[in-house]
């Protein structure tokens, strides 16, 4: 019984101690100020590889992005045969006497000469070209900024030219009018005369027989208040 | 998708800066909760930094869309939380729960202490691995006290009712499995 309370503490300690760890855990001191500085160069892929060693991945992606550019200029200028010898040193033809190994070798050096010409090149290229996307995600989102021409895109639509677009596809010529500001502004002085024109003061003519019938009115009430009054009927009076 | 012209956002100047200044302070305010949340997944410092990166990076791109957002905090502490369940998916479980088991083991009185510590929380962090997906997740999330029942139910898409009901769950399912086993 003790053995199992021991567990049963034991086990709450440590669930109680590991969830503790995950807890208290400090991020590491100037998280943010990295994350800052990566958001700031976009091309520029921020790897637990990297910052656990940081040089070899940078000098082999510097590498690889400068192997790129050298195959890319050797390729264009492969193409150029005036260019190509201007670049590339000469080869000229060795005599039929010489052995296969110096030929080779020769070979070698040359290409070894024009790779390291190209490296050269290509690393002085890279230097002033915008650093190479690393990651996939990270390169379809910077393939926009190598392109030639790159306008922002469009803001979205507010909502006044949302409106503006609405009232433009309906085509209300009332609503079209209002768009005017003239049109907007003297509509006030339109309603205002709409409204005079419809609740129109009465004329004097009109005055002068509403007069007369009030008159008319005034005079019938007296005959009305001097009737006398209806005799009571014999039922209603008691009898004794 | 939104393209970066070299290294400036393509937005005019006075939204350019605001959009700077607002990510600074999103960054200052939020990347050590999402170290956490991402943490407490990974148990790495190197990946969770990699996930809150990442995270950022997702803000970058919807930066437009920043406005339209209520609960900042959530919506960053969400975007690390998957973030974090997908790069877990990628490594092996226990990749490196041993580093971090020896690091909270560490403060033990003696080595061979230590040592016991260690494997008992290597065992923890395993059955806490097998429990249901929902009430791991959960355990995790509720470690970290920075977030409210309601935040945990936002992250989670679930109820305050349900994350309430599966911590419980989760708590006693895993001490359960742990006294079976023999801690």
């Amino acid at each position: 019984m003790n053995n199992a309370n021991y567990n049963a503490n034991d086990t709450a300690d440590t669930v109680d101690r590991v969830l503790a760890g995950l807890r208290d855990i400090e991020a590491p001191a100037g998280i943010e100020r990295r994350i800052l500085a990566s958001l700031q160069q976009p091309a520029t892929a921020y790897t637990s590889s990297a910052r656990s060693s940081i040089t070899s991945p940078l000098l082999w992606l510097a590498a690889t992005a400068a192997t790129i550019v050298a195959v890319t200029i050797w390729w264009n200028a492969s193409r150029r045969p005036t260019h190509d010898l201007a670049i590339h040193p000469p080869i000229t033809a060795m005599p039929s006497a010489a052995a296969p190994q110096q030929a080779a070798d020769v070979t070698v050096s040359a290409s070894r000469a024009r790779k390291a010409q190209h490296t050269a090149v290509a690393t002085q290229t890279a230097k002033n070209s915008q650093p190479e996307p690393i990651t996939r995600p990270v390169a379809a989102a910077t393939s926009d900024t190598l392109a030639a021409s790159h306008p922002a895109p469009p803001l979205p639509l507010t909502e006044q030219e949302q409106l503006l677009l609405r009232i433009l596809h309906k085509g209300d010529p009332i609503e079209l009018a209002s768009l005017n500001n003239d049109f907007r502004d003297r509509q006030p002085i339109r309603d205002a005369e709409d409204f005079q024109r419809f609740f129109k003061p009465p004329t004097a003519p009109h005055s002068a027989e509403a007069t007369v019938d009030d008159q008319t009115a005034q005079q019938n009430q007296p005959d009305i208040e001097a009737q006398p009054a209806p005799e009571p009927e014999p039922n209603d009076i008691p009898q004794q | 998708m939104t393209s970066i012209e070299g290294l400036s956002l393509p937005l005019s100047f006075t939204e350019g800066a605001k959009a700077e200044i607002d990510l600074a302070a999103l960054v200052e305010t939020h990347a050590r909760l999402l170290f956490r949340v991402a943490h407490s997944v990974l148990r790495s410092s190197a990946e969770a930094e990699d996930v809150v990166q990442d995270a950022f990076v997702r803000v970058l791109e919807h930066r437009n869309r920043l406005n339209d957002i209520r609960d900042m905090r959530v919506w960053l502490t969400r975007i690390a939380w998957n973030l974090a369940i997908d790069r877990r998916r990628r490594i092996r479980p226990d990749q490196f729960d041993e580093r971090f088991a020896d690091d909270l083991a560490a403060n033990s009185a003696t080595p061979h202490e230590a040592l016991h510590e260690a494997q008992r929380i290597r065992r923890v962090l395993r059955e806490m691995e097998r429990l249901p997906r929902a009430e791991h997740h959960i355990l995790l999330l509720s470690a970290i006290e920075d977030l409210s029942t309601a935040e945990i139910a936002t992250v989670l898409g679930k109820t305050e009712s349900a994350v309430r009901a599966l911590l419980f769950r989760a708590r006693t399912r895993l001490r359960e499995r742990l006294e079976k086993g023999g801690a």
